[in-house]
C-alpha cells in the first residue's frame, strides 16, 4: 500500500502524463520514435528522484511505443517500427472508411497489451527472465529461423514471389560489416555502408515514400471524402472482444515471449505475432483485409512486449532492447543495480515501477480514446498538403536517427525499391520481416557454431529441435498446399 | 501476354541477375573462420543461390501459365486496369511519380548544402503543387502553400533545436563565426 502513496504523488504522476503525451507524440511521428524520446530525456531525469526519474522513463516508453498505431492506421506509415504491421490492417481498415473503429480497436488491445506484460512482470518475473536465461544461440537461432520460415504465411498469392521477396530482404540485410569476424560485405568501398542500412530508413522508405509516389500516381479526390465517423464505445461489440479472445491471447503470450529475450524488442515481436497469428488463425484470410484480427495481433503483441523487455531488465539486469538499455542506464544514474538481487535489495521500487508503468497504461489510453476524434480528422487535411509533410517529416526522422545523411539517401532507395514491389506485385512483408530478422539469426547462428563447433548441437538442445522442426515442417506444408492451389485453379 | 505474367517475369529476370551479381560479389568476402563458423560469405552465397533457383522457378511458371492461357484463349481477359479510382484530376501517372522522385532526390541532395529550413520550404512548395487535386497553381494555393511550408519548416527547426537540442543542418544560412 506504500507504493501506491510513492507514485500516486502531484509530481510523479504529473511526469507520467508528460511521458504518456511526449511519448504518444514522439510514437505517432514517423521517424521519432520511443528509443528517441527515452535517450532525449533521460538527462532531465538526472536531478528528479529514482521514483520520478524512472516513471517518467517508463511513461516515455510505453506512450512510444502506443503512439504508433495512430499513423500506422491513418496515414499508413507506422510511427515507430513496432507498429509496423498495424498498416496492413488498421489503414485497411481506415481505407475502408472506418478510422475511428481501427483506431479504437488498436488503443484499446496497446492497452490490454500494456496491462498483460505488466501482470506477467508482477508476477513471473523471476521464473520468466530463468527460463529466458537457459536460451543460448542455437534456442535464439532456432527461433529467428522458426520466425523467417513464417515468411511463408505472408505471401499474397504467389508463393515464390514471397520467397524471392524474403531472400532479397536477407540480402539486403547482409550489406555492411558481418557478425563475428567483421568482414565487410557489398560495401563496395562507401564507408557509411559499413554499417549497412538503417531499419527506420527501411521503414520510411517502404512506406512513406512509397505511399507518396502511389498517391501521385494514382490521384484520386483529396482526403478520405467518404469517412463518416461513426464509433460506439470502444470500437467493437462485447461479442467481437470474446471471438477475438484466443487471438489476443496468442498475440500477448508472442509478445511476450520476445520480449523477455534480450536484444529482440518490439519491431520483431510486432511482425512475429502478426505471422504467427495468422498462421495459426481459422481465417488467415481476414489478415491484410482491414480486419480486426490483425490490429489486434499487432497491438497487443507490441504493447505485451513493453512489459516483456522489463523482466530480464529488472530480474537478470539485461536489458530487452535499446530502450530498456536506456532505463538501465536511468536506474544505474540513481544507484539501483538491476538483477536478482533487486528484489530483495530494491523491491519496492520494482513496486513503484509497476505501478507506474500501469498509470501510464491507464493515462495513455484515456488520452488516445479521448482524441480520437481529433485524430481522425487528420483525415479532412488535403492528402497534398498532409503528405508533403508527412514526407518531409520522415526525411528529417531518418536524418536525426543518426544525423547522418547517408541515412536519407537510403531511404530513398528503399522507396524507389517498395514503389517496384507495389508495381510489381511482390509482398513486401517478407521483405520487412526478413530484413528485421536477418541479423540475429545469422548472429546466432555464427555463435553458436563458433562456441559448439558444429551443427549438431542445433539438433540436439531440445528447444532449438522442436523450433528448427516445426519451422521446416510449416514451411514445406505452406510449399505445397500453395503448390496444390495453384495446380487447382489452373486446371479449373 | 497479359500484364500480371509481364511483371512476374521482369521479377523472375530481375532477381535473377541480382542473385547472380550478390553469388559474384560473395566470392570477394574475405573468409576468416573461428572454429565451426561458417564465415561470411556462405550465408549470401546461399541465400542468393535460393533466390536465383527461385527465380528460375517464376520464370518457368510464368511462361507455363501464360502459354496455357493462350491455348484457352479466354476471351474475357481481365485488363489490367486501375480500376478503382473513381476520379483523376490533373497531373498523375508514371509522369507524376517521376517528378516528385526527381523533387525527392533533389530534396535529399540539398538538404546539407542548402540547409534543412530552404530545401523544406522548396520541397514542400513543389510537392504540394505536384498532389494538388486539379494541378491548378492559382496564385492564392501558392501563398497558401508557402505560408505553410515555410511554416513546417521553421517549427520543425526550432522543436529539433530547442526541446531536442538537435540542430539540423543550417546550409548557406548558418552563421560562418
Amino acid at each position: 500500500m506504500a507504493e501506491l502513496f510513492t507514485v500516486f504523488n502531484g509530481v510523479t504522476l504529473s511526469l507520467i502524463l508528460l511521458g504518456s503525451v511526449v511519448g504518444i507524440i514522439f510514437g505517432a511521428i514517423p521517424g521519432l520514435n520511443a528509443t528517441m524520446a527515452v535517450a532525449l530525456c533521460l538527462p532531465f531525469t538526472y536531478g528528479m528522484d529514482s521514483v520520478n526519474g524512472i516513471s517518467l522513463l517508463l511513461a516515455l516508453y510505453f506512450g512510444g511505443i502506443s503512439g504508433g498505431l495512430i499513423s500506422a492506421v491513418l496515414l499508413r506509415i507506422p510511427g515507430t517500427p513496432g507498429s509496423l504491421a498495424t498498416v496492413w490492417d488498421g489503414g485497411k481498415m481506415a481505407e475502408n472508411g472506418e478510422p475511428g473503429r481501427a483506431l479504437g480497436i488498436g488503443i484499446t488491445y496497446s492497452f490490454i497489451g500494456n496491462i498483460f506484460g505488466i501482470v506477467c512482470m508482477a508476477l513471473i518475473a523471476p521464473q520468466l527472465a530463468n527460463f529466458a536465461s537457459k536460451f543460448g544461440p542455437c534456442e535464439y537461432f532456432a527461433l529467428m529461423f522458426f520466425a523467417l520460415t513464417l515468411i511463408s504465411t505472408l505471401a499474397e498469392g504467389d508463393m515464390t514471389k514471397a520467397l524471392i521477396s524474403g531472400c532479397a530482404g536477407l540480402l539486403v540485410a547482409m550489406i555492411g560489416v558481418a557478425p563475428m569476424d567483421n568482414a565487410r560485405r557489398f560495401t563496395f568501398g562507401i564507408p557509411d555502408l559499413n554499417n549497412g542500412f538503417a531499419l527506420i530508413s527501411m521503414m520510411i522508405g517502404f512506406f512513406a515514400i512509397t505511399e507518396v509516389l502511389d498517391t501521385v500516381k494514382d490521384k484520386q479526390p483529396e482526403g478520405y471524402q467518404k469517412v463518416k465517423f461513426e464509433m460506439k464505445g470502444l470500437g467493437f461489440t462485447f461479442a467481437e472482444f470474446v471471438d477475438q479472445l484466443g487471438n489476443m491471447f496468442r498475440a500477448a503470450l508472442v509478445g511476450l515471449g520476445i520480449g523477455i529475450l534480450p536484444g529482440i524488442g518490439a519491431t520483431a515481436a510486432n511482425i512475429l505475432a502478426y505471422v504467427t497469428c495468422k498462421s495459426t488463425s481459422k481465417h488467415p484470410e481476414r489478415f491484410g483485409t482491414g480486419s480486426m484480427d490483425g490490429i489486434i495481433a499487432s497491438e497487443t503483441s507490441n504493447n505485451a512486449c513493453c512489459g516483456g523487455t522489463m523482466i530480464p531488465l529488472v530480474a537478470l539486469g539485461i536489458p530487452g532492447d535499446a530502450v530498456t538499455a536506456i532505463v538501465l542506464g536511468g536506474l544505474m544514474i540513481h544507484g539501483i543495480v538491476p538483477g536478482p538481487q533487486m528484489f530483495v535489495t530494491n523491491g519496492d521500487l520494482i513496486n513503484d515501477m509497476m505501478i507506474a508503468c500501469t498509470i501510464a497504461s491507464i493515462i495513455i489510453f484515456i488520452l488516445q480514446m479521448g482524441a480520437i476524434h481529433f485524430f481522425v480528422k487528420m483525415l479532412y487535411i488535403p492528402k497534398s498538403i498532409l503528405l508533403s509533410i508527412v514526407a518531409c517529416l520522415c526525411i528529417v526522422g531518418a536524418y536525426a536517427n543518426n544525423n547522418r545523411v547517408f541515412d536519407i539517401y537510403a531511404v530513398l532507395v528503399f522507396g524507389a525499391l517498395g514503389f517496384a514491389f507495389r508495381r510489381l506485385k511482390i509482398p513486401t512483408a517478407p521483405f520487412m520481416l526478413a530484413f528485421i530478422l536477418e541479423n540475429y539469426c545469422e548472429t546466432y547462428l555464427r555463435r553458436g557454431l563458433a562456441t559448439y563447433g558444429s551443427i549438431d548441437q542445433f539438433f540436439t538442445r531440445p528447444i532449438s529441435a522442436i523450433f528448427i522442426m516445426i519451422g521446416i515442417g510449416s514451411l514445406v506444408y505452406r510449399i505445397y498446399k500453395n503448390y496444390k492451389a495453384s495446380k487447382t485453379s489452373v486446371t479449373a | 501476354m497479359q500484364i500480371e505474367d509481364k511483371r512476374d517475369l521482369i521479377t523472375a529476370v530481375a532477381f535473377f541477375l541480382l542473385g547472380a551479381v550478390v553469388i559474384v560479389a560473395s566470392c570477394n568476402i574475405p573468409v576468416k573462420n573461428v572454429g565451426g563458423d561458417i564465415g561470411s560469405a556462405f550465408l549470401p552465397q546461399m541465400i542468393a543461390g535460393i533466390m536465383t533457383f527461385l527465380s528460375i522457378i517464376l520464370f518457368v511458371k510464368t511462361i507455363v501459365r501464360s502459354r496455357r492461357r493462350e491455348k484457352i484463349k479466354k476471351e474475357d481477359i481481365v485488363q489490367e486496369k486501375s480500376g478503382a479510382i473513381t476520379k483523376k484530376q490533373g497531373f498523375y501517372g508514371n509522369k507524376a511519380v517521376f517528378v516528385s522522385f526527381i523533387n525527392l532526390c533533389v530534396y535529399v541532395g540539398l538538404f546539407k548544402p542548402l540547409g534543412f529550413i530552404i530545401s523544406s520550404i522548396l520541397f514542400l512548395v513543389l510537392q504540394m503543387g505536384i498532389m494538388t487535386e486539379d494541378s491548378k497553381a492559382t496564385p492564392k494555393k501558392i501563398v497558401l502553400w508557402i505560408v505553410l511550408s515555410a511554416i513546417t519548416a521553421i517549427a520543425v527547426y526550432l522543436i529539433f533545436y530547442e526541446v531536442f537540442s538537435m540542430p539540423l543542418p543550417m546550409g548557406i544560412l548558418e552563421d560562418d563565426e
